[in-house]
């Protein structure tokens, strides 16, 4: 189940400069009988928790090969070993990351079809992206998505305050709290207001989508936002898993997540 | 707009049973003089590319000044398959070493053909690899230790005794603890000490003397996350006089910043960490 490192080619969307997105792709372990089982796609969530859910998405990357599988974990634009910096964030160019990354798997596993497990900001933006993926989307795994920009960024940034004023002297505060920084990472103020404005979006029938709340973000707006697929026809169901690790935490923002349940949860849907 | 490196992935064998996961660095136009590869790999759990993307952000640095550097997982971490043996950390990390330098010397992409030395940049958990690697490993030609060994002196408990009731912060713990009935924040550094274990500091100091003897250059670099057993630069002196009397006490070089942190989590910080370890790489191997 050895992961394979490659380059994804793409082309910035605002200026049209060559860059490249780091990948891995798993191959199936075993063969499967019947049609070929739908490519699993990963999308991470932004930078600062990006590092924190690496652990998982191998857990469950392999699990995935385990199952008989492909399945493509890659890092946006400007983070991870992909090209640019974080200077560069967009939801503009990720969402176009999440289009040449789908196409990628599709284009070396020959699927017809995808799973998508999405953490955090990254869930959000493939909701968002769904129509535009290279193939039909069969199950949308949503980790904790975030349902509203503006109160998601603002809890980030009061968080991040909390965790300088734990570790750093008072007179550092005044100069690191000046610059558009967020969690160690620049956050260019354009990325900033593009997530203000994001917000779950509706969708018609079509994929199973299961939506993963963990005991730190049991955020109402996500359960309702959920009720109100259902409602619509769509086969979508709330999973509420305390594993006793979370997004929050001044003195945790970076520790590596281990979220058992939510892995082994996953693992099942992916079997 | 072009950058003036290069980056590709690459998966390099160690042993028969595992593959470590890299990214290759490379300057577009390779240094006419031959220079260490640099070697980066996991501080902690966090895959190659560091704490706050600091490793890759170093890699491009470097490489705009004429250095290869590989970034690497280590066996089990990151995305490199576990190992199936049962050594040690250290054991596993020194034959890791001497396979990426074994790769890069025989890979013609990166110039292969030549003998190939290294440089080790290591981080924390990482230092304590690194110095492992550059005992047991004569190809490794330079090693900068970020947080590396460190031991009290009677210097260090003079200087902490009077200067810790000038920082801001124990006294805002302290109100606060006064405030909350004795349930103030903790601070950050405490829970650090748990972690870190040091050999006994005559076999650092034996080790230190003997990398420098072979002609390695050392650049140690200290943050305010080593404040419990680091407070000035002349400590260095003081905890290792053995290397202090050596003829090639010069090819060390000892830098604090204590107003950083542990992991350097402030893009400013890892600028000027970044640019004090470029100097220190381009004025110990300068190309031509």
């Amino acid at each position: 189940m050895a992961m394979e490192p490659l380059h994804i080619m793409r082309r910035r969307a605002t200026a049209g400069q060559a860059d490249f997105l780091f990948a891995g792709l798993y191959a199936p372990a075993r063969v499967v009988a019947g049609p070929t089982p739908a490519a699993v796609l990963f999308v991470p969530p932004a930078p600062q928790e990006a590092m924190r859910v690496h652990w998982t998405s191998r857990q469950l990357a392999q699990a995935a090969s385990r199952a008989g599988r492909f399945a493509l974990t890659f890092d946006f634009l400007g983070t991870g070993d992909s090209a640019g910096d974080p200077a560069d964030a967009s939801l503009v160019e990720w969402a176009y990351d999440l289009v040449r990354a789908s196409q990628e798997l599709v284009d070396r596993s020959a699927a017809k079809r995808l799973v998508v497990l999405g953490s955090r900001l990254g869930a959000t933006l493939a909701l968002r992206t769904l129509e535009e993926l290279a193939a039909p989307v069969e199950r949308l795994i949503a980790w904790d998505p975030v349902a509203d920009g503006k109160r998601y960024q603002d809890a980030l940034f009061d968080l991040d305050l909390r965790r300088r004023e734990l570790c750093r002297e008072p007179l550092r505060l005044a100069y690191g709290r000046s610059g558009p920084e967020l969690f160690g990472y620049a956050y260019p103020e354009t990325f900033r207001q593009e997530v203000d404005a994001l917000t779950l979006p509706p969708l018609g029938r079509g994929p199973v989508v299961d939506v993963i709340r963990t005991a730190d973000q049991r955020d109402s707006a996500v359960a309702a936002w959920t009720q109100s697929l259902c409602a619509a026809g769509v086969d979508a169901k709330l999973h509420d898993v305390d594993d006793g690790c979370g997004w929050g935490g001044e003195e945790t923002y970076s520790q590596t997540l281990l979220p058992g349940k939510l892995i082994t949860l996953v693992q099942g849907w992916l079997k | 707009m072009t950058t003036p490196y290069q980056e590709w992935p690459a998966t390099i064998p160690v042993g028969r049973v595992a593959t470590l996961v890299a990214v290759v660095t490379q300057p577009v136009a390779p240094s006419a003089t031959p220079r260490p590869i640099v070697l980066l790999a996991n501080v902690g759990m966090y895959r190659r590319v560091g704490p706050f993307r600091w490793y890759t952000d170093l890699a491009r640095a470097l490489a705009c000044e004429g250095f290869t550097t590989i970034r690497f997982d280590h066996a089990g971490l990151g995305d490199s398959d576990a190992s199936r043996d049962n050594r040690n950390d250290r054991e596993r990390a020194v034959d890791e070493a001497r396979a990426v330098l074994d790769w890069a010397g025989t890979h013609a992409r990166i110039g292969g053909g030549s003998a190939t030395t290294g440089v080790v940049v290591g981080l924390c958990s990482g230092a304590d690899k690194a110095h492992a690697m550059g005992v047991a490993e004569p190809r490794i030609v330079g090693l900068c230790f970020l947080e590396g060994y460190a031991y009290r002196t009677p210097g260090f408990h003079i200087r902490r005794g009077m200067l810790r009731y000038l920082e801001p912060q124990l006294w805002r713990s302290y109100l606060a603890r006064r405030r909350s009935d004795g349930k103030g924040p903790a601070q950050a550094n405490v829970v650090l000490d748990a972690y870190v274990q040091f050999p006994p500091r005559e076999t650092a100091a034996r080790e230190i003397a003997a990398m420098l003897e072979r002609g390695a250059k050392l650049l140690f670099v200290y943050t305010g996350g080593a404040k419990l057993w680091f407070n000035h630069v002349g400590q260095f002196d003081a905890m290792y006089p053995e290397v202090a009397r050596s003829p090639k006490r010069a090819a060390c070089d000892v830098s604090l910043y204590s107003s950083m942190d542990h992991t350097l989590s402030m893009v400013a910080d890892r600028e000027r960490v970044t640019e004090r370890v470029v100097n220190w790489m381009r004025g110990s191997w300068p190309g031509k």
